[in-house]
């Protein structure tokens, strides 16, 4: 770890010049790892394989992210560090900056920062340039569109005012976890999102991270958990059980050293990690703080399902909606503090379609609600889905869920006496890249994919108090 | 230790729904049942019923010598049953969890009935080719007959065969909500389970069924890791684990025989 004193700062990438030592050192250290041997834990296919690979026989620390799991983002957030100082020395070894911090893409401001940042586009001059993939969709490397904002949102994640959950921030309590059944809402969306419609590497946890725009990308999901602890005004706290904060993953250093790291020392970046955000107010050093036992005090929850269809859906790539019954009992045990969920219940595809859906309630008379409206749920993506029911690694096979909080939408509904009794109309609108210039509610558009169709076995609605 | 008990209990951390507590209750009684149905074959007459359960053919009765066995499945069947029960419904506790919650509350109790009948059907028809095996290997030395067993499982825990088996019991399925489509999902999806079950677990029960041990300790035994392989994380582990297992108490009961 970085000693007291040295908090380096991770910045936009559309902040820096196309020549600053930040994107010239990156593209030399990728170009410097990609010719070290595969077997070098410092080297480029080696670290991507830490997050997933189908090569065989496996190596050591191979295919251990964790996804759909409350240790996505503690994951990703080591990965992301250790990786970074790998690429820092292999920076200064080519006289680059000894405060090298791996730049951020936040795609979450929209516009042109919705682009595909410039050092990673295809190049003009059709030399080759380490940061660009051939394999991503064409629009997104030539920068003539972007991402919608429908999939780089974080409004629906930050909202959630917990950690851990189905439904929640950071996902539901599980194991070690390389392929799990239930996203958090910072996987779903911007995560998932960007991941499929970047296409190509990015859109398979086997391949993602030989992309380099993979690491800026989680460096900008990082940075949101950072926004979402920080966030004024509310009282969001990651998990206090000791079963998350002891938990530890081991990695690789710069020296191909096998290094561990627990939960709890990934919590306090600037402290422990030596690193902050430019979006946040630069830490004057202090020391780690204390760990102190805690207690786990998650409660068990009573859920109970109020409605559910009848039938799947196939998604193919057009625009679907599927009415969901909500039955008349409903009403009578929708107490205040009881919350409503929409489950996307037995996700299941042999391949992922490259297709991100957009997941909304048709409230407002067939128009796609905007982003910040609360009819507006998330995105749906298959990140992962092949390994679902074939796992790589030493897992059981297992479908998929999404699990969005819908409560707001049923309060309405009960207000106008529409709910129990009734049905909700839930719509899967395909999504596509858009021009910087489209506006919030741009980027619906059919993408047929009958060639690698997704069944959802079930909607239901459960009540969970 | 911790971590895998972690993993075991994760299944539970919902709040569980009152089916899951009577099937638990029915677990329960089954081994108690079974218990004393041993003490009563080990000290009681064994013309009386109860120690069918401890004579049905290989079930070892300490140093009782062989003798020749015509099947009547009135009494074994009963026995096969509890057996089923003690031993292969632990490891189901998580799927009617599952059965009941994604279920409407006025049907939860019917749903897990349907679910529990198919399940134990399937099992109990594995019981009259099972007591045919075991009547047939009935005259055959108990350790040696034991060790094969086990050399047997342990070696059928690394075929792809087990592997598909072991997955099928972790498919889940979309319920419909109500009607016949609901009983037939349901039954459906208890059949998917029980069927994994067997195909996953046979070699275990029938190793299970000849141990010249203890009977209810041997059987406690198997179910326990039949229950782990089942819930665990992490199975291909689990499952090299329990090969290893095998293959070195089958080596002590060989050398035990010769």
């Amino acid at each position: 770890m970085s000693g007291p004193g040295a908090v380096l700062v991770r910045r936009e990438i559309s902040s820096l010049a196309p020549n600053d030592p930040i994107v010239t050192g990156y593209a030399g250290a990728v170009k410097k790892m990609r010719e070290r041997d595969p077997d070098d834990p410092t080297s480029w296919t080696y670290q991507a394989a830490i997050h997933g690979t189908t090569t065989t026989p496996a190596r050591k620390l191979w295919s251990q992210c964790q996804h759909a799991t409350w240790y996505f983002l503690p994951w990703h957030r080591m990965f992301l560090y250790y990786f970074e100082r790998i690429v820092r020395a292999a920076v200064v070894e080519d006289g680059g900056p000894a405060g090298w911090t791996l730049p951020y893409w936040n795609y979450c401001l929209g516009g042109q920062h919705a682009l595909l940042p410039e050092p990673f586009r295809a190049p003009a001059s059709g030399e080759e340039d380490p940061l660009h993939v051939a394999e991503r969709d064409p629009q997104l490397n030539s920068g003539r569109k972007g991402l919608p904002a429908y999939a780089t949102s974080p409004s629906p994640a930050l909202k959630r005012e917990h950690f851990v959950g189905k439904a929640e921030f950071g996902g539901p309590r599980t194991g070690f976890q390389h392929s799990g059944e239930t996203w958090g809402r910072l996987e779903v969306a911007p995560h998932n999102a960007v991941h499929v419609l970047v296409k190509g590497l990015m859109e398979s946890p086997e391949t993602a991270a030989l992309d380099p725009i993979f690491w800026l990308h989680h460096a900008n999901i990082d940075r949101l958990w950072s926004e979402w602890i920080g966030m004024p005004g509310v009282n969001h706290e990651d998990p206090p059980e000791e079963a998350w904060r002891n938990f530890s993953f081991s990695f690789f250093d710069e020296h191909g050293q096998e290094v561990s790291l627990r939960c709890e020392d990934a919590l306090e970046t600037a402290a422990n990690l030596g690193y902050t955000y430019d979006t946040e107010p630069v830490p004057s050093p202090r020391p780690a703080r204390p760990i102190s036992p805690t207690v786990t005090t998650m409660r068990p929850t009573q859920r109970e399902m109020i409605g559910a269809t009848h039938d799947g859906v196939t998604l193919m790539g057009e625009q679907t909606t599927v009415p969901v019954p909500i039955r008349p009992e409903a009403a009578d045990r929708f107490g205040e503090g009881v919350h409503a969920y929409l489950n996307v219940e037995e996700i299941e595809g042999e391949r992922n379609p490259g297709v991100s859906y957009l997941v909304y309630t048709d409230l407002e008379g067939g128009e796609p609600p905007h982003p910040e409206s609360p009819h507006y749920l998330g995105t749906l993506s298959f990140f992962g889905i092949e390994r679902a029911r074939k796992p790589v690694g030493d897992e059981s096979p297992h479908a998929l869920q999404a699990s969005y909080d819908i409560t707001p939408i049923a309060r309405e509904l009960e207000a106008r006496g529409e709910w129990a009794g009734h049905e909700l109309p839930v719509t899967f609108a395909p999504l596509t890249l858009v021009p910087p210039d489209a506006g919030p509610t741009s980027g619906i558009k059919s993408s047929p994919h009958e060639d690698r169709p997704i069944r959802l076995g079930r909607l239901s609605v459960f009540y969970d108090a | 230790v911790s971590a895998h008990a972690r993993r075991l209990a994760a299944p539970w951390r919902l709040a569980l729904c009152h089916q899951v507590g009577l099937v638990a209750i029915t677990v329960a009684l089954a081994w108690v049942a079974s218990v004393w149905l041993w003490l009563d074959g080990t000290t009681g007459s064994r013309e009386t019923s109860a120690s069918v359960w401890w004579c049905m053919p290989g079930m070892s009765l300490g140093n009782s010598a062989p003798s020749p066995h015509t099947i009547d499945p009135g009494t074994e069947m009963p026995m096969w049953l509890l057996m089923s029960l003690a031993m292969a419904l632990p490891g189901e506790l998580p799927v009617v969890q599952y059965v009941a919650t994604n279920t409407f509350r006025r049907s939860r109790s019917s749903a897990v009935t349907v679910f529990l009948a198919v399940y134990l059907l399937v099992w109990l028809g594995c019981g009259l080719p099972a007591a045919v095996v075991m009547a047939a290997l009935h005259s055959l030395p108990a350790d040696a007959l034991f060790a094969t067993a086990l050399a047997v499982a342990a070696g059928y825990e690394l075929t792809p065969l087990k592997r598909r088996a072991l997955n099928r019991c972790h498919r889940g399925a979309p319920l419909p909500p109500a009607g016949v489509r609901r009983v037939a999902a349901v039954a459906r999806f208890g059949w998917l389970n029980a069927s994994g079950c067997v195909a996953s677990c046979w070699p275990a029960m029938l190793a299970a069924s000849i141990a010249p041990v203890v009977q209810p300790l041997a059987i406690a035994g198997f179910a326990f890791v039949m229950t782990y392989e089942r819930l665990t994380r992490r199975p291909r582990t689990t499952q090299r684990r329990i090969a290893t297992s095998y293959l070195a108490i089958a080596a002590a009961f060989t050398v035990v025989a010769f």
